[in-house]
């Protein structure tokens, strides 16, 4: 008993995050229809095409039912009282730093993340986001030089309408799912990143998500194009106020890698949990999915999931390019009543494709922590290989962990390997660290952390120290 | 309007008078309202429905009430042998320390295990109490070693349905043989129930082998009783379709259950095996394999669940899904599952997917033994410990002219 | 000549593990400078009394005191007991997949130095400091960056073991069978490092079966352990009549219990 109420304590830290910025929002009515898609678009300055594609999926998206997963009970989402659009007030104007709202890069302060030039981090470029709209984009002229394009969505739409209406909703059809056709047709900003052909980007690039009404959902659309043998690292946080209300965010990210290519993309997700008796947080239902459609080309998911009241994520890959490479880490941390349920799906298509999955869940409080992954092996991928590691920790014995790998192969040259366990942490284990003197707590944070190193290494270093401390772990110097 | 699923041929079955009214008039009504199951249900997801739907194409046996009993030569003193013969009867001899269960007794196991309770629609209980007229029930006693062989052998282009009960009182200890065969077209709707009581062992060993276009769907449904032990070793090959649901439950956890199954399939066979285990109690042990071999443009099909509430404590868990595919065309669908809350557990589960190793056939080549040579040893090899646990002591004579039939091409 | 002091005092230690009692009164005394061997058979409570010592959780003292620099230890947390300075060389050393043997090093020692108000090293002091300690129980740099003992082979667990002893500069050290498992050349690489880390203020207390320990580090008592009792102390002659002897001569006739 006193252990369980250690290691509870250990993971419970007070969410740093939760503020609400006052600021004046301009907000659209509430609810969704045909009118509201045209002034989104309208006030998004959209080209036809993109306005088509909206309507398109918002009359795709009303014939779709939503997902009922089993074993799963939320209160119904009202699609109708939910606002689509909000963004601070006069922010279409902005043109440089200087004008944007002192409130708001103060808050993005508060978060860690300057954006003036005297503070900002000297090897990441940052796109954030407040709400419905990307406020800034750093570094923005120096990427440019190598001729690499890091702008909003919005942008992008303006500046390279072509590369956009070539590759938006490739690799995610309009009809995908019930969330993704949502997005597809309210989506409001997000991040675009065009890397030329042999360009091995020269810095992190890197999103930051702020949802700060608690009325407004967040479906913001992300799409990374990496031409032939170019290279990027992408990293993406989020963070939101504490409401007791649920807020939906349904985002919808596209990444699409040519010959040679690799994209690394992080997550470190962190949205409002809720409160201890699971009252309130952030909904997080996102498609995210890659396209190896490149010879030798790599996609590599990482994520830690620590927040959001529920989670629904499949980062997945298609493995379309011979000799592609896909690959999943993930650290999953669900306290109190959380939910995630979360995995990958690794889509064999060309000949030698590889895969690799690494999970590692920690349940702990009355939560639900679900891997639900799936290895697809078509008949075409002679010498496909798939390695797939699912481990979960559980803490306390009200929280529940699930596995659910669905494995299949239509291809005799190929090999799937899956493997998966499910433990505690070991009595034996936590004395041995205690009889060299190391308390109890630490001992704890310690062995939490060593559980999760396979998928820490795989962070980048800016990421990998946050990610460390997210898990309310104090350990300094474990990862790295 | 309500859509009524093969009105003509549900209409069609024989009624009963006896036991089994009650239960026959629910189960025809719930055919009638669910029919097939939809893909929709993920357990049936995979499940090619066309071949479902020719168990309610088929004509029934006629009714059948009588009994025979038989020994079985050259095995032990205490062997019941349950056959069913070409007529549609089920022959039994009864042995010492093995009782028939009489109607009344039955009549109060039907009770108390009705289909209604059940939340999800289970299909081959469904059409087996529509259309099955009988049931036949055991109870294992005293603490001497007991054999049951339970052969159903068919070839009629026909729908069999068969359903069997034994319950194994305390500290008793029992080998279970079945052989299940079919020809031609013959369906297999087949539902067997063990009850194992305290301190009880059963070993149970399952050789189905099905030719042509025949089928078989067969339900193994297991209540473990404190410090029992349960092993199960199944074979299935070459049904055109067969489906073994296995729900084992250790109904006060503290029991030990061991699981292994084999599906051999080639030509365009699907053999499925979906199994849960679940432990209502702490203390619970369970090993479990599922191995399958698949050539031609055969599809396996596994989907194991475990599941470890929280009142499990200390349970040991580990399942093991291996997939050996020997042509391009056959497809493997596997999907090891683990829902826990308990804390204190120690579960795992793997699968893999591959062929036959090339370094193996090598080693075996470069000491002279040709590509076929090889790769039977290797198939033999992976079959055997699956095979080796089937309980051949009840009837060594019968088990080797089935075994035999396993390693045929 | 200084009076010598007493580290570790044991007074009628009697407790067990689930309710069953191992140590039925065991009493002890080790001063500044002495080595001790324990000896006795599996089953005869050695291992108990050093889980005791250490404070493992799952075992529970029923009466009787450990007496350490005169505070009782029978109270204290197993990190309190380790940051005062009892150290438990364990007979097998537990796999801790993942935590970073370098990691878990630093911050043991930080915790140790705190209590010998000493400064904290920082990641980079703490390699330079570590380097030496390497030395004694001549251990490549490479096992730092693994995990905790994670696929260590019998011997480098034993090394590992006593690099940890090194490095938190124990006053009194209990070596849990560190020889057993052990191959002849990484018995004298462990034997010379618990004989150079010996000195005169703090004190080593060896449990063994064999003699071929007691060779490489020469004990000042030998007591020999028998049914959660020590039931003889003599000096290293005593080692060496067990070895030809065997336990039977030391029979007593109680039964045999099990740790």
């Amino acid at each position: 008993m006193t252990k369980n109420s250690t290691v509870s304590k250990v993971l419970e830290k007070e969410y740093k995050y939760g503020f609400l910025t006052q600021i004046e929002s301009e907000k659209i009515p509430k609810g969704i229809n045909e009118d509201i898609i045209r002034l989104i678009s309208k006030k998004k300055k959209e080209p036809e095409f993109l306005l088509d594609f909206r309507l398109k999926a918002y009359k795709q998206w009303k014939m779709m039912d939503e997902p009922k997963w089993a074993d799963l009970n939320y209160p119904d989402i009202d699609y109708q009282d939910i606002i689509y659009y909000s963004a601070p007030k006069g922010i279409e104007k902005k043109k440089s730093l200087d004008e944007v709202d002192p409130e708001i890069l103060e808050t993005f302060d508060k978060l860690g993340i300057p954006l003036n030039e005297q503070k900002r981090l000297s090897n990441v470029a940052v796109d954030a986001v407040f709400d419905s709209v990307s406020i800034a984009t750093t570094f923005k002229e120096k990427l440019a030089e190598d001729g690499v394009i890091f702008c909003s969505i919005s942008e992008a739409v303006e500046e390279y309408p072509d590369l956009v209406k070539q590759y938006l909703g490739k690799v995610v059809p309009i009809n995908d799912n019930f969330f993704a056709a949502l997005n597809s047709a309210v989506f409001s900003d997000g991040s675009f990143v065009y890397i030329p052909k042999g360009v091995e980007c020269p810095m992190e690039l890197s999103s930051y998500f702020r949802i700060n009404s608690g009325d407004t959902g967040q479906f913001e659309r992300t799409l990374i194009i990496a031409e032939e043998r170019s290279s990027v690292s992408y990293l993406e946080g989020c963070t939101a106020p504490m409401f007791d209300t649920n807020t939906l965010h349904a985002a919808v990210v596209e990444l699409i890698a040519l010959d040679d290519a690799s994209i690394k993309y992080s997550t470190v997700q962190n949205w409002y949990a809720g409160d201890k008796n699971g009252v309130g947080g952030i909904y997080n239902f996102v498609t995210k999915r890659g396209q190896c459609k490149g010879k030798r080309s790599k996609i590599s998911w990482s994520q830690v999931e620590t927040g959001s009241s529920i989670t629904w994520k499949y980062p997945s890959c298609i493995l379309q390019g011979e000799d592609s490479t896909g690959e999943f880490y993930s650290v999953a941390l669900t306290n109190n009543k959380q939910i995630a349920d979360t995995g990958t799906k690794m889509i064999h298509i060309g000949k030698n494709t590889k895969s690799t999955i690494i999970s590692k869940g920690i349940s702990a409080g009355h939560s639900k922590n679900t891997y639900r992954g799936k290895v697809h092996i078509g008949s075409k991928a002679i010498g496909a290989k798939n390695y797939s590691q699912c481990d979960s920790l559980l803490i306390g014995d009200d929280a529940e962990a699930n596995t659910y790998p669905y494995l299949h192969s239509k291809q005799i040259k190929s090999n799937i390997e899956h493997e998966a366990s499910t433990s505690k942490i070991s009595e034996d284990q936590l004395f041995y660290l205690r009889s060299r003197g190391i308390s109890n707590e630490e001992a704890i944070s310690m062995m939490v952390s060593g559980f999760c190193r396979d998928v820490f290494n795989e962070l980048p270093m800016e990421f990998a120290s946050e990610a460390d401390s997210l898990l309310g772990l104090k350990l300094e110097g474990t990862v790295g | 309007m309500k859509k009524i699923c093969y009105p003509t041929w549900i209409d069609s079955i024989p009624v009963n008078c006896g036991l089994f009214r009650q239960t026959q008039i629910l189960a025809r009504e719930q055919l009638k309202t669910n029919g097939i199951p939809k893909k929709s249900f993920e357990a049936w997801r995979l499940t090619n429905s066309a071949l479902l739907t020719e168990f309610l194409k088929h004509p029934l046996y006629s009714n059948n009430k009588k009994l025979q009993l038989k020994n079985i030569p050259d095995s032990r003193k205490s062997s019941v042998k349950l056959s069913f013969n070409i007529e549609g009867r089920f022959e039994a001899s009864i042995g010492n320390g093995i009782e028939r269960l009489n109607e009344q007794e039955i009549k109060l196991y039907l009770s108390e295990n009705s289909t209604s309770s059940n939340k999800t629609y289970d299909f081959n209980k469904t059409i087996n109490e529509a259309s099955n007229n009988n049931l036949i029930g055991f109870r294992v006693k005293g603490k001497e070693k007991q054999s049951l062989e339970i052969a159903i052998l068919a070839s009629l282009n026909e729908l069999i349905p068969t359903r069997i009960i034994i319950i194994v009182e305390e500290g008793s200890n029992i080998d279970i043989l079945q052989i299940i065969e079919g020809s031609n077209s013959v369906s297999h709707s087949h539902i067997i129930e063990i009850h194992v009581g305290d301190s009880a062992t059963v070993k149970h060993g399952i050789v189905s082998i099905g030719k042509d276009s025949s089928k078989l769907l067969a339900s193994i449904l297991v209540r473990q009783k404190k410090h029992s032990n349960y092993s199960l070793s199944c074979i299935q090959k070459g049904w055109s379709m067969s489906r073994f649901e296995k729900e084992i439950v250790q109904l006060y956890g503290n029991a030990k259950t061991t699981l292994q199954g084999l599906q051999i399939a080639k030509q365009k066979q699907e053999l499925a095996t979906h199994s849960l285990v679940k432990f209502n109690g702490p203390n619970g042990y369970l090993e479990q394999i599922q191995k399958s071999i698949l050539d031609d443009e055969s599809h396996s099909i596994f989907q194991g669940m475990i599941e470890v509430p929280k009142i499990a404590q200390k349970t040991e868990a580990s399942q093991l899904s291996k997939n050996l595919l020997l042509s391009s065309k056959a497809k493997v669908d596997t999907s090891p599952q683990l829902k826990i809350i308990a804390d204190d557990v120690k579960c795992n589960h793997g699968a893999t997917i591959s062929q036959l190793s090339n370094e193996e056939i090598f080693y075996l080549q470069s000491r002279g033994i040709n590509t076929k040579q090889a790769n039977e040893l290797l198939i033999n090899a992976f079959c055997n410990d699956i095979i080796k646990n089937i309980p051949i002591e009840v009837n060594q004579s019968a088990c080797q002219t089935h075994l035999a039939k396993l390693t045929e091409k | 000549m200084n009076q010598k002091k007493i580290i570790l005092e044991i007074k009628d230690l009697c407790g067990g593990i689930e309710g069953k009692d191992i140590l039925n009164g065991v009493n002890l005394k080790v001063y500044e400078g002495e080595i001790h061997a324990l000896m006795g058979r599996n089953g005869s409570g050695k291992s108990t009394l050093s889980k005791m010592i250490a404070g493992h959780p799952e075992y529970t003292i029923t009466s009787g005191e450990i007496i350490f620099r005169n505070k009782d230890l029978t109270q204290l947390d197993p990190e309190e007991r380790s940051n005062i300075g009892v150290f438990l060389g364990f007979q097998y050393p537990i796999e801790i997949p993942g935590v970073k043997n370098i990691d878990f090093l630093r911050v043991a020692v930080n915790e140790r130095r705190k209590i010998l108000q000493k400064s904290e090293l920082d990641t980079f002091e703490f390699e330079e400091w570590i380097e030496e300690k390497l030395k004694i129980v001549k251990m490549d740099k490479d096992f730092l960056e693994r995990g905790v003992n994670e696929g260590f082979s019998g011997g480098e667990k034993k090394r590992n073991e006593i690099l940890q002893m090194a490095l938190l500069e124990p006053e009194v050290s209990i070596l849990d069978e560190t020889d057993s498992g052990l191959d002849i050349d990484a018995l004298r690489i462990v034997a010379a490092g618990i004989n150079k880390l010996h000195s005169n203020e703090s004190a080593t207390i060896l449990i063994t079966h064999y003699q071929r320990l007691l060779n490489e580090i020469k004990p000042d008592f030998v007591h020999i352990m028998k049914n959660g009792e020590i039931i003889k102390t003599g000096g290293k002659e005593l080692a060496i009549e067990l070895e030809q002897k065997g336990y039977e001569t030391f029979q007593n006739p109680f039964n045999e219990s099990k740790e």
